[in-house]
This record gives structure tokens, sequence and C-alpha cells, in this order.
């Protein structure tokens, strides 16, 4: 599904966020992605969502070489991949509804469709009564959830969520790590980027954990399992689902 | 056209002067092309009316003689209108009655100069249909039956109306490719400017899959809709300033009798040919700011990493 190869990444001279980090993600899996602020955890996102691209090294998504993807197979590689940013990223102007159903829009799903499931889920996450409301005056928290509404509207196959509990209190944090297991038994990969260590105990999944620019691989158990430099085999041992 | 807009392009002031702009381009561009045809149309029905006529000119004995002898000026008629019937290839020949002449004179010299002027006899000659006639031999017995009478073939008169219709024609045709070139720079400028304006907009459609041709067909249809307005909106102004044209000539005409200049304009009708332009050029314009608009935004974000 997703697999780095010896990937360094910095931006414009800037200081080294990833370096030499391998590892991989099994169809179906499903890890936390760790680390304190400035780890590098969102540019290991924007790695996988063809935000950005590394410095040197391999990163390969549905078994493609991202470097050697046209500009015209993107749109393409990125409807697979739901993503849940860490600033939301809402259009300002379109409701609630409407930002959700983007990407229904953007693969020509019908509109009758669309009245149906987008309401759906919106209720799901709690926003039932604010369908038509601008985004400026929602909360952080629903804001949130119209991002990852909108991430997971499209059952992507690759669901990348950068600290998607944020803003939000514990129960509904909960409930929406129940969705991201829910589209994980559907058979989504999920990635999720945080730092609510008591939400990555609770839930029983393997970690990646970026320290000094380097990935390791943490256990469920929370025993660190490799080096930064470690074979892809065993990056993707750890990734399988347990 | 009228489909939805994820961005909010109908909020960006920079494409509300598009509307104006082409409304004033394409009033401009529909009276060019009005006057280009109308040109065409002049000359071609001159040059219809024209084929198959001569007009050959006796002119009047010049000083004392003339008076001396009215005689003269009879007899050299009555030879030059022998000679001409009975010449092959010539179906008719009628001398305009002299208050006939002096009608079509007086407009341009006025009615003193008319009646104190010595007028020529001007003889009105219509060519038989598929017969040839040799001019050159025809207006040498002209020379020896009557001493200076002349004969036109309104060839020169012709070759200039053609020329000055060609030149009006092809002006409104430049005038046209200019419209319309300003029309493709206006939008490319407001594509350009919106395109930066709706940047991060932009960048989260495109994050989310959207794909190029999704994003220049909301670009797309919002010029589309403001450049339909600002057409349909020149039209009906160059509709109506062409009503007015035409009212002026007819009141002016009306005025000036057959013989005045505002009569040919008159003569000149508004036809099928001139409301399909009415109809078409509009559409045009609206397609041409449409689909550069669409190739701008594509061009444009093909640029993007």
């Amino acid at each position: 599904m997703v697999r780095f190869e010896n990937v360094f990444m910095r931006y414009d001279g800037g200081p080294v966020i990833l370096r030499d980090v391998s590892f991989e993600l099994e169809p179906g899996s499903f890890h936390f992605l760790t680390g304190g602020s400035g780890a590098g955890k969102s540019t290991l996102l924007r790695l996988m969502y063809l935000g950005a691209r590394p410095v040197s090294g391999r990163v390969h998504l549905f078994d493609r070489d991202v470097a050697r993807i046209r500009r015209s197979e993107r749109p393409a590689m990125r409807r697979r991949v739901g993503v849940v940013f860490q600033d939301f990223r809402l259009i300002p102007h379109l409701s609630a509804l409407d930002n959700v159903a983007l990407p229904l829009r953007i693969a020509g799903t019908r509109e009758a469709l669309i009245r149906e499931h987008v309401p759906e889920l919106l209720a799901w996450v709690g926003l039932s009564s604010h369908l038509d409301a601008l985004p400026a005056t929602l909360s952080g928290g629903q804001q949130q959830r119209i991002a990852i509404a909108r991430a997971v509207i499209g059952r992507p196959s690759l669901l990348l969520a950068d600290e998607p509990t944020g803003n939000v209190d514990d129960r509904i944090a909960v409930r929406l790590l129940y969705l991201f297991e829910e589209l994980n038994k559907m058979g989504t990969t999920v990635l999720i980027a945080t730092h609510n260590e008591s939400l990555v105990r609770r839930f029983d999944h393997p970690r990646l954990h970026l320290e000094g620019a380097r990935l390791t691989r943490v256990s469920v158990s929370g025993t660190a399992m490799s080096t930064p430099a470690s074979a892809v085999q065993a990056a993707a041992a750890a990734a399988r689902p347990a | 056209m009228w489909g939805r807009n994820d961005l909010a392009l109908a909020r960006d002031p920079s494409t509300r002067f598009l509307p104006g702009l082409l409304a004033v381009l394409v009033y401009l561009a529909v009276l060019a092309a009005i006057g280009g045809l109308t040109a065409h149309g002049f000359v071609e029905s001159w040059d219809q009316r024209l084929a198959g006529t001569m007009t050959v000119q006796i002119p009047p004995v010049a000083g004392a003689e003339a008076e001396a002898s009215r005689e003269t000026a009879s007899e050299r008629r009555e030879a030059v209108l022998r000679l001409l019937r009975v010449t092959p290839g010539i179906a008719a020949a009628r001398p305009l009655p002299d208050a006939e002449a002096a009608a079509l004179l007086e407009p341009w010299l006025g009615p003193e100069l008319v009646g104190a002027l010595p007028m020529p006899t001007l003889v009105d000659v219509r060519l038989s249909a598929g017969q040839p006639l040799d001019r050159g031999a025809l207006a040498d017995r002209l020379e020896n039956a009557a001493p200076g009478t002349t004969l036109d073939d309104h060839a020169r008169w012709l070759a200039d109306a053609q020329a000055l219709g060609r030149s009006i024609a092809a002006t409104g045709l430049v005038v046209i490719v200019l419209v319309s070139l300003a029309a493709v720079l206006a939008v490319v400028f407001a594509v350009r400017t919106g395109l930066g304006v709706h940047r991060n907009e932009i960048e989260i459609l495109h994050l989310i899959g959207a794909p190029d041709r999704f994003i220049a067909a909301q670009f797309q249809r919002h010029t589309g809709r403001l450049a339909l307005a600002g057409a349909v909106c020149g039209a009906v102004l160059a509709a109506a300033t062409v009503a007015a044209l035409q009212w002026t000539a007819a009141d002016a005409a009306a005025v000036s009798g057959p013989a005045g200049l505002a009569s040919l304009l008159d003569a000149v009708e508004f036809g099928l040919r001139d409301w399909l332009v009415l109809a078409v050029l509009p559409v045009a314009a609206t397609l041409i700011a449409t689909l550069t608009a669409r190739a701008s935004v594509l061009v444009s974000l093909a640029r993007l990493p």
C-alpha cells in the first residue's frame, strides 16, 4: 500500500526533517504515527498524499513509485487517499454539507446519492444540525469533524489523519477512532498521526514513532523494535494488523 | 454552463469588469460586422443596378454657337441616338429628359446654377444580354457623330466603389479580430487573477483529488455566465444603434429626396443576414470567452508542480 525506502526530507535547505526513513504499510493495516511537535509527522503524511517530494529515497504508493507518477495521474491517486489535515483545510464559503460532498462531486457522484449519504455521515459525527453551517461559524472540534467526514466519505483505500482528535473531547475522540476502525474493517489502510498517548494506548494498534528525524517502529506493548535504518521487511512485518 | 461552483468566483472582484467590457466589445464587433456587410451589400447592389447599362454624355455646344443654333444640339442628339439604336449589342437608348437630369444635379450644384449652366444631354443605354459590344469602336463612332461625346460604362465608378466597399469590409474584419483579441486578453487576465485569489481553495481541491479540468470547469462556467450577460447587452445596444441609424437615414432621405446621399443608406435594408450577425456574435463572444477561460486555467495549472 505504502512503502518508504531510505527517504530523506528537508524544506529549502532547512534542517533535515526525515532521515533515512524506511517502512511499509500493508493493505488493511491500522497504525498510529507518534512523535513530538515538529518531529516530522505532518511531513511524512504529506509525502504520502503527494503534497511534497522527498529530497532523496523512494516513496511507493499503491505499488507505484510516486516520482514516476505523471501529473495527470495524480488526481486519481489522490482520490484513493482520504486526508484529515491538521488545519482542517475546509473551503470557507461552502457549508458543512458541501465541504463533505466535495470528494463525491469531484468523483462525479449523483447529487441524489450525495444528498442521501452526506447528511447521514455528518449525523454520525454529531453535526446533523449543522449541515448548512459555514466553517467559520463552527468550533474547532466541529470543523475537525467536518474534515474527518470529508476524508472518509469516499471510502478511500488509504486514510491519513493528522491529529484528527486534537480539538475534540475524549468522548468524541473515541467515537472518531471507532469510525476509523470501522473504515479499517472495510479494508481501508489507516495511519493516524497523534500525540494523544492515552488514545494510542486505548486502541490496540501498532505505532510508528518519529524522533530526531528518524522513524522507529514500536510494538503494541510499547517496546521499541527497530532502529531508524531498519529494513523495510521488518517494518512491514510490524505493519500487519494484529 | 449553469452548474454549481465550489470556488467563490462570483464574489471575486477581479471578474466584475468582464460583463461591461464584453458588452462594449460585442457592441463594437456587431457594428463593425454590420458596417462591413452593409458596405459589401451596397457595392453589390450598385453592381447589379449598373450591370448592362451605360451612359452616353453629349456635351453642350459652348458659347454663342449654342444660342445661335439650338438645332445643332438637337441634331447632335439625334445623330447619337440613331447611331446607338443601330449598333448591335444595344437594346435601348433613352435620352434623359432635361428635368430629370437637372434633378440629379440639383443637390450638388443648387437650383440657381442648374438653371444657369449649359447642361449636357444624357442618354441612358441598355445593353442586350449575351450580345458583345465593342466599346472602343462605339466610342470612336460617337466621337465622329457628335464631337466631344463620351461613353461611360460606370466601370471606373464601380471599381472605386468596390475598392471602398472592400476597404470598409476589411476594416470591419480587423475590428472584429482586434475586439476578439481584447476579449481573450481580458479573460486571460481575469482568470489569472482569479487563480491567484483562490489559490488556497484550488490547492485544497487538488489535494482531495480534483483534476485540473474540474477546476477549469468552474472558471469556465463563471466566465461563460458573465460573458453571456455582457454580450447580450452589447448586442441589444448595437441593435438599438442600427435601428436609430436607419431611422435617421430614412428621415434624411425623406427630406433630401431620391437624389440625396441619405437615400443610398436608406436603400440598404437591415435583413436576415444582419439579424444573424446580431444573434451569432454574442454567442461567438461567449464561446470565445468560455474556451479562453478553460484554456487559460488548464495552462496555468499545468505549470504547477
